[in-house]
């Protein structure tokens, strides 16, 4: 080591060695240098800065796009900032004028706190390059009576050809958003518009499914759905919900549309409008059921919360799309019923796949593709269900279960539960980066014996990640992860090493006993019971 | 082992080992290009790098030597304030590698680990720099910087306007 660090020492052939600064200020860096320095600044410390010289000023304005709050002050402001790309009008009280003088330039125009009038459709009309529009909390002032504010009213409709993003907030939703988008729908037409987002504390309950009919008719529908409708042929992406969980649709390119390989059942048609995404969250409507017989492209499938009665259309689903389908997630109570999982037989793209029933056994592991790479599941599995997944699911990156719950027979034997044997199994399989137990209970899982054994093969290769939560000033175990690193030797590690348990005369089996085991296991349905 | 010579503006030579050169995006390309232009394999490569002097080569050397081992920065330095630190990958030796150093060198240094391609050099500069700007008004930062304001008239007047919505808090 020594000599290496010599080695590498750089040496100083020839060089004075004084320590003396030359006089180059920050003016001596480039512009793309200094933008460096800038961008370590928080947005309002950057506006800050632009005073300080002409050079700064261009290179924020330049570099970061000049960013405006015009907060509750006159309209003398909006005057002011012609280089404005990003502007935020906040509880401005008065009505916007026209001459504004950011028109040209800006980008992004935000609402915020804010009661519009009647002209914001005139005031939109001079920024017409704007690409991204934000209402947040804000109410509209619907007209009066009087001749001049409906003059504004019935005026022609604003292009606005540039715009990509529209997002309206609002924190109760009767306040504004129907307003806002009714007012949007109406006066303006978008070009190019590939995302609606409408995010609030009570958001609406649509008739989503009015979208997918065969031959829509929205007349008399919400504005939102009049809103997708109309601009159908750009859009990509609508966003409907609580902040944290929305309704998520993503529209599938007009091209690369495939029509369905099977011929189409009763009911069934190819709606105009294809999913690429559908995401609900927190639960899916029993209204929305006919939508999903008219999708035949989904990738991403997230159902959400769903009523075990709709499970059949759900079967129907990741049949129909299962040419395409690559991530699939299923959440809700069952009360017993079993989650077949053969049904993903044909998935041949499933890389990803949620299973959160709880209550429910899930069977028929073994039929899951083989190319999967990510499992979770959520409620009771049984060992035998645990087994075929360590022996046929090799390309599995990640795998987690929550909630195992009891998957003991009462009064049954004690191995029963997930044991080390299980745990090794999995950890062998080929690809596994991640095994993860979450909130599962002593009752489903030897957790004294593995958590000892996992500590024990802890080390450069294997990180263990204990999970406890507190009950009476005691820490319980109710969870564990294992994250093992790609340079983890399989063939060469010793699976059989003996780990010394207090009280327990359990020496680690091997994978023949094991086997023999597994077979003595025969998980019977009828005496399957829950807490 | 293999050596490359640099050469700074002044012409000052530095002996170091290509590992630890290659650590430098610029000079790595710089050593590709002599392998692939040179016959004998065996050449040293000599690169002049023009627009760095002497004092500030080796201050980046000496900072790629420091550095030399780590992908990842050494967390456990210091326990008590190692959090902000860790996020910009900035060390106890780091920290005492800039403290004596004035403004004009570390413009120096910026330039050169922009130059040179050294990320994580770039980076804790930028930083320092950055942490001179931040919490100052105007005027103590041309203070600072030496800074002369070039508005005309009412230039700047009205770019305090345009700025008061973060100022005003």
């Amino acid at each position: 080591m020594e000599s290496e660090q010599n080695e590498v020492t750089p040496e100083l052939i020839t060089a004075n060695s004084s320590y003396n600064s030359l006089d180059s200020g920050i003016q001596s860096l480039l512009n793309e240098e200094t933008a460096k320095i800038f961008a370590f600044l928080n947005v309002e410390e950057r506006q800050k800065i632009r005073p300080v010289c002409k050079r700064w000023k261009k290179i924020v304005d330049e570099t970061f796009g000049m960013k405006i709050r015009i907060k509750n002050s006159t309209s003398e402001l909006i005057s002011m900032c012609p280089n404005a790309i990003d502007v935020e009008l906040n509880s401005m009280t008065i009505p916007f004028e026209s001459g504004i003088s950011f028109a040209q330039t800006v980008k992004i125009l935000r609402f915020t706190s804010i009661v519009v009038t009647y002209n914001l459709a005139n005031f939109l009309r001079n920024c017409c390059g704007i690409t991204s529009l934000f209402f947040t909390n804000v109410v509209i002032d619907q007209p009066i009576g009087d001749e001049w504010s409906q003059k504004f009213w019935r005026e022609e409709t604003v292009a606005l050809p540039l715009l990509e993003k529209l997002e309206i907030k609002c924190f109760n939703f009767a306040e504004g958003i129907s307003d806002v988008t009714r007012l949007l729908h109406d006066r303006f037409d978008f070009g190019s518009l590939k995302e609606i987002c409408i995010l609030a504390q009570n958001p609406p309950t649509l008739p989503l499914e009015l979208l997918f009919a065969e031959t829509p008719d929205l007349t008399n529908a919400h504005c939102i759905l009049q809103l997708l409708w109309k601009n159908q042929d750009s859009l990509t992406r609508f966003q409907i919900g609580r902040q944290n969980y929305p309704i998520i649709m993503k529209f599938l390119d007009k091209d690369k549309v495939r029509e369905p390989a099977i011929p189409l059942g009763r009911n069934e048609y190819v709606a105009a409008i294809q999913l690429e995404e559908f995401l609900v969250h927190p639960y899916f409507r029993e209204e929305w059921a006919p939508l999903l017989r008219t999708q035949f492209n989904i990738i991403n499938l997230d159902i959400g919360s769903v009523n075990v009665s709709r499970w059949d259309d759900i079967r129907q689903v990741i049949i129909r799309n299962s040419s395409s389908l690559q991530c699939f997630t299923i959440g809700g109570l069952s009360f017993g019923q079993v989650w077949d999982c053969s049904v993903f037989e044909s998935c041949h793209s499933l890389t990803t796949l949620n299973i959160m029933i709880s209550h429910s056994h899930k069977f028929n592991m073994h039929r899951i593709p083989q190319q999967l790479l990510n499992l979770h599941l959520f409620g009771p599995v049984s060992m035998e269900e645990i087994m075929s997944i360590a022996e046929n699911l090799v390309n599995l990156d990640s795998l987690k279960f929550s909630h195992l719950g009891r998957i003991a027979i009462a009064g049954g034997p004690e191995d029963e539960r997930v044991n080390i044997a299980l745990v090794k199994a999995l950890l062998k399989l080929p690809k596994l980066r991640l095994l993860s137990f979450v909130v599962c209970s002593s009752l489903s899982i030897d957790w004294d014996r593995i958590a000892q054994w996992c500590r024990s093969i802890e080390g450069d290769d294997i990180v263990l990640e204990e999970h406890f939560y507190q009950m009476h000033g005691e820490n319980c175990r109710n969870g564990l992860t294992l994250k093992i690193s790609e340079n983890f030797d399989r063939g060469g590690f010793d699976w059989d090493r003996e780990v010394t348990i207090a009280n327990t005369g359990e020496t680690t089996e091997g994978s023949q006993s094991q086997l023999a085991h597994r077979r003595s296991v025969h998980f019977n349905l009828s005496t399957f019971s829950f807490p | 082992m293999a050596l490359v010579r640099v050469i700074s503006s002044d012409g000052a030579a530095f002996l170091v080992s290509q590992r630890l050169a290659k650590r430098s995006g610029k000079l790595k390309t710089e050593i590709e290009t002599f392998r692939k232009s040179s016959d004998n394999s065996e050449a040293q490569p000599e690169i002049r790098i023009v627009t760095i002097r002497a004092e500030i080569l080796r201050l980046v050397l000496q900072w790629l030597q420091q550095h030399q081992n780590d992908p990842v920065l050494p967390a456990n330095q210091n326990e008590q304030d190692g959090r902000g630190d860790a996020e910009m990958g900035q060390s106890q030796w780091d920290r005492d590698f800039l403290a004596p150093m004035d403004l004009g060198i570390v413009m120096e240094l910026i330039l050169a680990a922009n130059h040179l391609e050294v990320k994580g050099l770039l980076d804790i500069t930028c930083k320092l720099v950055e942490s001179k700007i931040t919490g100052r008004t105007v005027d103590e930062i041309r203070t600072a910087f030496k800074l002369k304001s070039d508005f005309k008239g009412n230039e700047e007047e009205q770019t305090r306007l345009e700025n008061r919505w973060c100022v005003e808090n």
